[in-house]
């Protein structure tokens, strides 16, 4: 009987931690419940990378400790510190890093430089500027822009998308802009 | 000596549970800065024309700053309580009065930075850095800039717009500007 219960001691603390390895239904359960959290502490330590700009896009895709990075940047330190980032957060065991680098083009800078000004610089537009968060990003490679992110109207996006078709030296344009709050 | 072998192992099993555990619940300060940061960044309705940072004393979170709209002062409370180690929150945010004379003289304050060629690269920044409150006519520059240089330079441009308003200066300066360092940790950017 002794022996039972010094056994019971020594295995009983062990119990949660071989659990925790084995991770059966329970804990599953709560890493789903967590999920929404994770996701939200993805998307703003992404948000807060200093080298973040409007002319970069960076998304993700999380499923279960693996996140998977997608999008397009300017510059590769801002890929390079998305992931470092990502991987330093609670919560991450794995980041699949599928962001590109855009080409350094001095065309393609002129024309984000130019379609930023139409868009940003226009006094219609001052609300969306001043937001904490800037809702719609310029991405550009080889003359061609896309506009992603999110406006408040449908009317908003179209005249995002007239505002950056007078830009010289556009290939073509994409409008991936949503509608949304 | 059997007996002794397994009390001491399973002493030893209780007390790496235990420390794993309270290691896991308690996160560290700068683990807990950077949540409430990560929790402030994105509040729906926080603009350039806001601040809201914080002060962090074991785990008690107190918020201030200015804003324009009730909205992102419950806002900022509920993202802040939210956050995993904070066990109390004070919400000292001060909601800014409504003026025409103030919503003015803050485009005037925006332009003079954010269109300003010198500071493109604080223009293209997806989340801008550096904050404009005005309050009765009085404009408080606060948030971050790389280097004393450019502190000067925005607090300059401002300057030059500001026909008799008065102006204060409490960006922080990332270099250049080293006695200030240590606080970046206490402020959300």
């Amino acid at each position: 009987m002794k022996k039972l219960i010094y056994s019971l001691a020594f295995l009983l603390p062990l119990y949660p931690l071989e659990v925790a390895n084995s991770k059966p239904a329970a804990l599953v359960k709560e890493a789903v419940v967590q999920t929404p959290n994770l996701q939200k502490n993805i998307q703003n330590a992404l948000l807060l990378l200093p080298e973040y700009t409007v002319f970069d896009n960076i998304s993700f895709e999380l499923r279960g400790t693996t996140v998977r990075l997608t999008g397009e940047v300017t510059q590769e330190d801002l890929r390079e510190a998305a992931e470092q980032t990502i991987k330093e957060l609670t919560g991450v065991k794995r980041v699949i890093n599928e962001i590109e680098v855009l080409p350094y083009s001095t065309i393609d800078n002129q024309i984000r430089v130019a379609a930023f000004r139409a868009i940003y610089g226009d006094p219609a537009f001052q609300a969306y500027a001043a937001q904490s968060v800037r809702p719609i990003r310029i991405i550009v490679k080889d003359g061609c822009l896309t506009l992603e992110g999110t406006v408040a109207s449908e009317a908003d996006r179209d005249a995002a998308y007239k505002k950056v078709l007078s830009v010289p030296g556009l290939v073509a344009v994409s409008n991936h802009l949503q509608v949304g709050s | 000596m059997k007996r002794v072998c397994l009390f001491l192992c399973a002493v030893s099993s209780w007390w790496i549970l235990l420390t794993n555990a309270s290691a896991q619940s308690v996160p560290s300060l700068t683990q807990l800065t950077q949540r409430l940061e990560r929790a402030l960044v994105n509040l729906p309705g926080y603009t350039v024309f806001d601040y809201v940072t914080f002060r962090l004393v074991d785990g008690r979170v107190l918020l201030v700053g200015d804003v324009l709209h009730p909205q992102v002062k419950q806002e900022a409370e509920q993202a802040v309580r939210s956050v995993p180690g904070v066990t109390a929150v004070e919400n000292d945010i001060q909601i800014l009065p409504p003026s025409s004379a103030d919503d003015a003289l803050r485009k005037k304050v925006y332009s003079s930075i954010y269109n300003d060629p010198q500071f493109s690269s604080y223009a293209i920044q997806l989340v801008p850095r550096i904050h404009i409150i005005v309050k009765q006519g009085q404009v408080t520059l606060e948030g971050v800039v790389n280097n004393s240089f450019d502190r000067f330079m925005a607090e300059t441009a401002v300057r030059n717009v500001l026909e008799g308003s008065t102006l204060e200066d409490h960006l922080l300066a990332l270099s250049g500007d080293i006695e200030q360092l240590p606080q970046l940790s206490m402020r959300s950017q």
